[in-house]
């Protein structure tokens, strides 16, 4: 096994080395394998594409600005533009030096001490640390991941190294961070997106009556969805918080970039921020007196965005060989197939191959972040796709899986799997290297 | 309650950001903050803000963002709100400030100082240029086979009634178009390059969104070629698109540049950013497929052969840029093109043949000489000026009268 400190200089010298083609070239073929529209798009709606992409894919502007469709960044936000998070449109990435910045990840942040635990925001720093924010306006602190390891065995004898992050924030503005839950989270890969809007509420709540082996339960995330008002079946978000599209972006144009909108009209600044509370009041009423809405994103282009994302069609998922077949075969035989379902069936007959049930499932303590999110608990997340997982890979710049990126190999991930699936991966320690061997090649082809 | 005067607002909304004791709020708690401006997209901004905080822990970068056209306002403002470096695809910017004298002496200028007639770096050190653009064609190679049109090796073959609405470009509003205007307009002569746009205007569609979008729309087959810079076609390219890219004969590299702010609180962070810029590991960051800049080091083409090398074909071209020129004028070449081509699309796409603008050869609205003078009057400026307004307001109407009537003429 490698040393961690050689592995934290490889990182870097990887990094380097990639930039100056020491490496070789990756073979670049589908860089925009998560960018791509769904087949069949009109002109017009080729053009509200292009447009939508505009908007996920532009940096934003604190105000004033000549450019009035962009501004309104901040005061406090974590990054400049949605794709900032979302490279590629694919996955973001963690830091994997101690020095390294999340510029491509988000740290949430939960007060410990209303009840339930981690339910509500902190008090003074809100829902997510904000680690950069408008000149003149102080940022809310910087983040950094330290990362600790401890070996595993599979049952063969071979030994997975695995690691989980430890969030340490320094140069806090706004106090101490006392009694917070802090859950850092990559920015989820957002193709195919549309396609899970478009499943059923009662499809959803349908799998979770079924019958599971193995202890597997699996719980529908019921909503309020803050545009209808309805109850409705979540299922964006790492804890299925959000139901829409609609909610999830205007959510994390508020959270991420301190943007409002009608669904969110308010700053994203905490009682406890004065200068930011200020400095939000100053410009909504500049907004308003300049005849434009008191919100920063409007709801046309709230719609365009929206509209990007709907169709954003999924990675391309080749046809099974005989090889992957195999694996297939494992990957059932193991009982990963119970929650990361292979397809969900639209009414009309869509096939939605995105490897996901839509359920919360109770993934163990290992896995758990302390987050509340309606009814997913600390312990709870969301059946993740898996399509595109093989694609990972070969787009990153660095490998990784799981929320918070710290599996940095499929394998890795598959251990940290606990809580309802430990059966599964109990099994899963137990194959043959041929087996495991298929299992990998079949998930790596999705 | 009385309303608060929308003047009154805008001044408390930009002094709000100013420390009322006086001192500027944003001065770094120390050197090790840096605050960079850019226009850059995300996708190459992260790389390089990454990869500078690797090779340089010690220092916390952060980006603000500004369009060219946009960030003067904010530079202007006392400090020049806070930012320590500028780095951006602006001549126009950098040389006004550059004249003003707001950016240090640059402690790393060991760039070429020429590529051909384009700059890369200030006489006296006081910015340099990061990448090189070039201007080129996108084609759709299976549009060609079907139009049996070959790959144009000019700009000028672009005007052959075989291409009539089969051409998209950028409109001048698109950040990247006055430099490709200019390149034109200098390849040709000012009379001459004027009325190749008119051809082309002819046979094209315009694109008033972002730079994207010509190559959207050659991509899927909507036109057959678009006029568009190289690092649009070439990303998309490298992501497997199915367009080609040609960089024709006559061409131009433009480009960016980077420079410290004079008054910059936080010197060593600054100076270590433009040298991690201008470094061989920065200058190999231009070229990922994401970005797909071209270098300003000569001796970084070495490890990728195949990579346009603008060095090598400024080498092999009789012409070259010259962006000292283009700088001083690119914003009235952009009004230029509204008045004279933008305005009259419609009545220059009802030539029967594109070629007539290039036959009738009609003279410019103002000749070249003219519009040196003028072009001080048209540079983009965040100060209000009522009366520079209506100068411009009356020149753009007398141009855009005039080129209609020798149009309509014409056509006659």
């Amino acid at each position: 096994m490698i040393g961690r400190r050689l592995m934290h200089g490889l990182a870097i010298l990887l990094t380097l080395a990639w930039s100056h083609g020491v490496m070789g070239d990756m073979p670049e073929i589908s860089r925009n394998a998560f960018s791509l529209p769904l087949a069949g798009l009109s002109d017009a709606d080729r053009q509200r594409f292009a447009d939508g992409r505009l908007l996920f894919q532009r940096s934003w502007v604190q105000a004033p600005s000549a450019d009035e469709v962009f501004d309104g960044l901040g005061p406090l936000h974590s990054r400049l533009a949605c794709i900032s998070c979302h490279p590629g449109n694919g996955r973001g990435q963690a830091p994997e030096l101690p020095s390294g910045r999340l510029l491509s990840m988000a740290v949430l942040i939960a007060s410990a001490a209303d009840e339930p635990a981690g339910s509500h925001p902190h008090p003074v720093y809100g829902v997510q640390l904000n680690e950069e924010s408008r000149p003149g306006i102080p940022a809310e602190g910087s983040a950094r991941l330290h990362w600790h390891y401890h070996d595993t065995s599979l049952s063969d004898g071979t030994v997975a190294e695995l690691r989980r992050p430890e969030v340490v924030i320094d140069r806090l503005a706004y106090g101490p961070l006392d009694n917070a839950r802090l859950s850092p989270r990559v920015g989820p890969a957002v193709a195919g997106l549309g396609l899970l809007e478009a499943v059923p509420d009662v499809l959803i709540a349908d799998i979770a009556e079924e019958m599971k082996p193995d202890g597997v339960r699996g719980r529908v995330n019921w909503v309020r969805d803050p545009h209808s008002g309805e109850l409705r079946a979540g299922r964006f978000g790492y804890k299925a918080s959000a139901a829409t599209l609609l909610h999830q972006s205007a959510k994390a144009m508020h959270v991420d970039l301190g943007i409002t909108s009608a669904l969110f009209p308010s700053s994203n600044c905490t009682a406890a921020q004065t200068e930011c509370l200020l400095q939000q009041a100053v410009e909504t009423a500049e907004r308003v007196a300049s005849g434009r809405l008191a919100y920063e994103i409007g709801d046309r282009s709230l719609s365009e965005l929206v509209f990007y994302l709907q169709q954003l069609a999924p990675p391309d998922v080749p046809q099974q060989s005989a090889e992957s077949e195999a694996g297939l075969v494992v990957f059932t035989e193991l009982g990963c197939a119970v929650c990361h379902r292979p397809s969900l069936n639209l009414p009309d007959g869509t096939a939605v191959t995105a490897y996901t049930d839509l359920l919360l499932h109770d993934m163990g303590e290992g896995l758990a972040d302390g987050h509340v999110e309606h009814s997913a608990s600390g312990r709870d997340w969301r059946t993740a796709p898996l399509w595109g997982l093989g694609l990972v890979a070969r787009l990153s710049d660095q490998e990784q899986y799981l929320h918070d990126g710290r599996a940095r190999t499929i394998t890795e991930a598959i251990l940290w799997h606990g809580g309802e699936a430990t059966v599964a991966v109990e099994r899963f320690r137990r194959l043959s290297d041929l087996d495991r061997e298929a299992l990998l090649n079949f998930l790596k082809s999705l | 309650m009385n309303r608060i005067p929308y003047q009154v607002l805008r001044t408390l909304l930009i002094t709000t950001v100013l420390n009322v004791s006086g001192a500027p709020i944003w001065a770094a708690e120390s050197d090790r903050e840096l605050l960079v401006m850019t226009s850059y997209p995300d996708a190459m901004v992260s790389r390089f803000e990454a990869a500078f905080e690797s090779m340089y822990p010690q220092f916390d970068m952060t980006v603000l963002w500004r369009q060219s056209a946009d960030a003067m306002s904010w530079l202007e403002l006392q400090n020049h709100g806070g930012v320590d470096v500028y780095w951006a695809p602006s001549a126009g910017n950098f040389e006004r400030l550059a004249d003003a004298g707001e950016f240090a002496v640059l402690a790393n200028s060991d760039l070429p100082f020429l590529l051909g007639k384009t700059t890369l770096r200030h006489p006296k050190g006081l910015y340099a240029a990061s990448e090189l653009a070039g201007y080129g064609i996108a084609l759709n190679p299976q549009r060609l086979t079907e139009l049996d049109l070959p790959a144009p090796e000019t700009w000028r073959e672009l005007s052959l009634p075989a291409w009539r609405g089969q051409l998209v470009l950028p409109a001048p509003t698109v950040g990247f178009a006055p430099v490709m205007i200019d390149i034109i307009l200098q390849t040709y002569g000012w009379d001459a390059g004027w009325n190749l746009w008119r051809a082309l205007a002819a046979n094209a569609d315009f694109s008033t969104r972002g730079g994207s979008f010509v190559t959207d729309g050659v991509g899927s087959g909507r036109y057959a070629a678009g006029v568009t810079i190289d690092f649009f076609a070439t990303t998309a390219m490298a992501a497997g698109e199915a367009i080609d890219f040609v960089y024709p004969a006559f061409n131009g590299f433009n480009p960016a540049h980077i420079a410290v702010m004079a008054d910059t609180g936080a010197r060593s962070a600054a100076n270590a950013f433009v040298d991690f810029v201008l470094s061989d590991a920065g200058q190999a960051l231009m070229m990922h497929p994401d970005i797909r800049k071209l270098p300003v080091r000569p001796h970084v083409y070495d490890s990728q052969p195949t990579y346009p090398n603008p060095f090598l074909m400024t080498e092999q071209s009789d012409f070259s840029y010259d962006n000292k020129l283009g700088a001083q004028r690119l914003d009235l070449v952009a009004v230029l093109f509204e008045e004279m081509i933008m305005a009259h699309h419609a009545l220059l796409r009802t030539a029967a043949d594109a070629s007539l603008w290039l036959q009738a050869n009609p003279a410019s609205v103002i000749s070249e000489s003219e519009a040196m003078s003028l072009a001080p009057l048209f540079e983009r400026t965040s100060r209000q000026d009522s009366l520079r307004d209506a100068q411009r307001q009356q020149l753009r109407s007398q141009w855009r009268s005039s080129a209609g009537e020798v149009y309509r003429a014409l056509i006659k």
